[in-house]
């Protein structure tokens, strides 16, 4: 027996790890307000655009009420936070902003929205995306028509013109009603939510589709499945692998998607922090004088070990549910 | 005989023609009965529509035409009529073993969920009680409880072939259409797992539709034997009388009238038939299918089909028979 087969784990340390850092991007992302960090818009113009530096480690000065609109879970959170470090934070080890704000709790903060993003994503693609597909490709005929062609139709939008359309729509709704407070990000939910599914649809309908013809299909069908069992115990078992894989790389697709449309001002607005806005706070620092490369690099440094990790983990995920690669057998 | 089981009656399959805009007739006509506790033996070359037919028996694929009854415990179920949940619920009294044990298992599904699947589809039996009758299942097939945990990538072809068969008797049908079930096994498994099925047969009048090229499985379980060419049955009889006098040319083709001397390789000969092709199903001859092999096909045998009539207690479809 050779030494892969006794330590199926260490086959692929570098999966291991894309796991753990996920999972603390994760951890980090729900727990910020936890963590001793500076208010994320705690400004502080005498020590604007100061490059990262370990100089001041931790210092007093947290002000709980520069958090804007903490819901319920994070206002708890908070109230655990000054129990525990008092108004302590750590000091702005990886540097300040424009405004000298802390890049570092920026950055924590700013995985919430971008995390938030894959997650609705995920969600939608997961449940109308397998269903719709699942359903056209068992259908066949008319229905399997019909709901491609929908899907063709959502796809073929135009999407960039209809968000700086419907943006520049509620921007003036706003300044007609400024009293009801509307959000741009309602846009970017809308658009993720229309869209984010599409891919996943056509390639579990086309999986379907095939899985329709296979023999074993006909088997369950004489041993009495009715047709939702069928989904449930023969077609959804094997598009789980082509789900993942299409998962993690629409997920990727969408906060991509969300750090373009806040990069061009079109997604996430200030003073509410994303990946994709610290990106273009970033962008909008640099003059051909001053180079804070940190301010670009940190936030973008963040999104891409998350979506690597992502494409990492996925390759994971598509090998544990194929019983055909489960080494451990026999 | 007792009542039949199964009734065919001039059933039709077609397939639209691959590429081009023709049909290919699978199936062309069949009418047969199946007793209760009777095994039929369907034989005939590769390409000939034996598992078009039992596809179509089994309503897997409508077929064009016919009438399919299916004897239930109570009452008689005509499954060309049925549709949805009646006929999900009368399939439970026509199981099937499917041809290619690749692919007719889920490669997702485990062995254990396999067999049990047509019980819990049923109502049979879930939990600790499925469990214990899906390992009582697989020890009769021989293959021991234990790989009820295995997926079916983990099995030889001839373990496949027997997970289909515990899976076919699992629900405690009146019938199963069994399509080269026995064919990868080893002579000594394929005994034993005949033997199983005998027993069936004897304690639960289990009937049988064995499709085979074997004729040693044909001697070993078959009550009656029809035999099957370019979608028509061409006679259809008791197993002895068939096998010891031939009527249709094709069946004696079929058997080869030379005797094979040593009778150990008597009994593993196969149904291997003839030189020439069978004419393409996309556009069937107007006469007797077999009359371009056929050593004494005359005149009438292009221009008229023959039927299936009584020939000294077997049924033959030959002009001359
Ligand atoms: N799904 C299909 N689509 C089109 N043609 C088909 C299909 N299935 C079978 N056929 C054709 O129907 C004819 C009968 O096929 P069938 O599988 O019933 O033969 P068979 O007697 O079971 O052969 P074998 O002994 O090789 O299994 C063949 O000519 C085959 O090519
Ligand atoms: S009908 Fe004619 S061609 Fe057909 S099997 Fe009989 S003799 Fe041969
Ligand atoms: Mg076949």
């Amino acid at each position: 027996m050779s030494r892969r087969e006794t330590k199926p784990l260490n086959r692929a340390p570098h999966r291991t790890f894309a796991a753990r850092f996920l999972v603390l991007v994760g951890v980090v992302a729900v727990l910020v307000p936890l963590l001793p960090l500076a208010a994320p818009s705690e400004v502080r113009l005498e020590e604007k655009l100061a490059p990262p530096s370990f100089g001041t480690l931790w210092r007093d000065g947290f002000e709980p009420d520069r958090i804007r609109d903490p819901g319920p879970l994070s206002r708890v959170l908070i109230d655990a936070r000054i129990a525990v470090f008092g108004d302590g934070q750590l000091g702005p080890l990886l540097g300040t902003d424009a405004l000298g704000r802390c890049l570092l709790s920026r950055l924590a903060w700013g995985a919430r929205l971008s995390l938030a993003v894959g997650l609705v994503a995920s969600a939608i693609s997961l449940i109308i995306g397998v269903l719709w597909g699942a359903v056209a490709g068992y259908s066949g005929g008319r229905v399997d028509d019909i709901m491609m062609r929908i899907v063709d139709i959502l796809y073929a939008l135009p999407l960039m013109f209809i968000v700086i359309f419907v943006v520049a729509l509620l921007r003036g709704f706003r300044n007609e009603h400024p009293e009801l407070e509307t959000n741009q990000i309602i846009v970017l939910f809308a658009v993720i939510g229309a869209t984010s599914w599409l891919t996943m649809a056509r390639i579990v309908r086309g999986q379907v589709l095939s899985l329709r013809g296979t023999e074993f299909m006909d088997a369950a069908r004489a041993a009495g499945s009715t047709n939702l069992s069928i989904l449930r115990r023969h077609v959804l078992p094997n598009v789980t692998p082509i789900v993942l894989v299409t998962l993690t790389l629409t997920i990727p697709r969408v906060m991509l998607f969300e750090a373009f449309l806040s990069f061009l001002g079109l997604g996430v607005e200030a003073p509410d922090v994303s990946w994709g806005v610290l990106a273009r706070q970033g962008f909008d620092a640099l003059t051909a004088v001053h180079v804070s490369a940190w301010l670009i690099l940190f936030p973008g440094l963040a999104f891409a070990s998350t979506l690597l990790a992502m494409n990492v983990l996925g390759d994971r995920l598509r090998d544990a549910t194929d019983p055909r690669l489960r080494g451990d057998r026999r | 005989m007792t009542a039949p089981v199964l009734t065919i009656h001039d059933l039709h399959l077609s397939y639209p023609a691959r590429g081009a805009t023709g049909t290919v007739h699978a199936v062309r006509g069949v009418s047969m009965e199946v007793g209760a506790g009777e095994v039929v033996a369907l034989v005939g070359e590769s390409g000939c529509g034996k598992s078009s037919l039992a596809r179509a028996v089994l309503q897997l694929r409508r077929p064009d035409a016919g009438r399919i009854v299916l004897e239930a415990p109570d009452g008689p179920l005509p499954l060309h009529e049925l549709t949805g949940n009646a006929l999900r619920h009368a399939r439970r009294w026509m199981q099937v073993v499917f041809q290619d044990p690749y692919a007719s298992l889920d490669p997702r599904m485990s062995v254990g969920d396999a067999v049990a699947e047509p019980l819990r589809a049923f109502g049979l039996a879930r939990g600790a009680e499925s469990r214990k009758r899906v390992a009582k299942l697989l020890e009769q097939v021989g293959l021991g409880s234990a790989v009820a945990s295995r997926f079916p990538h983990e099995l030889s072809g001839g373990q496949r072939q027997r997970v289909g068969i515990a899976r076919a008797l699992a629900p405690e049908p009146r019938i199963v259409l069994l399509d080269e079930a026995v064919s990868a096994l080893d002579v000594s498994l394929r005994a034993q797992v005949l033997n199983l099925l005998l027993d069936l047969r004897r304690d639960l009048d289990l009937a049988m539709l064995f499709i085979t090229h074997d004729l040693a499985v044909v001697r070993a379980i078959a009550d009656r034997v029809a035999v099957m060419y370019l979608g028509e049955l061409v006679e259809v009889g008791f197993r002895d009388t068939l096998l010891r006098s031939p009527r249709h040319p094709y069946t004696r083709a079929l058997l080869d009238a030379v005797p094979v001397p040593d009778p150990a390789r008597q009994a593993g000969r196969t149904l291997v038939a003839l030189g020439g092709e069978p004419p393409s199903q996309e556009s069937v001859p107007r006469g007797c299918g077999f009359a371009n092999r056929c050593p004494l096909a005359e005149e009438r045998c292009f221009s008229e089909r023959p039927r299936l009539r009584p020939v000294d207690g077997t049924a033959v479809s030959c002009h001359l028979a």
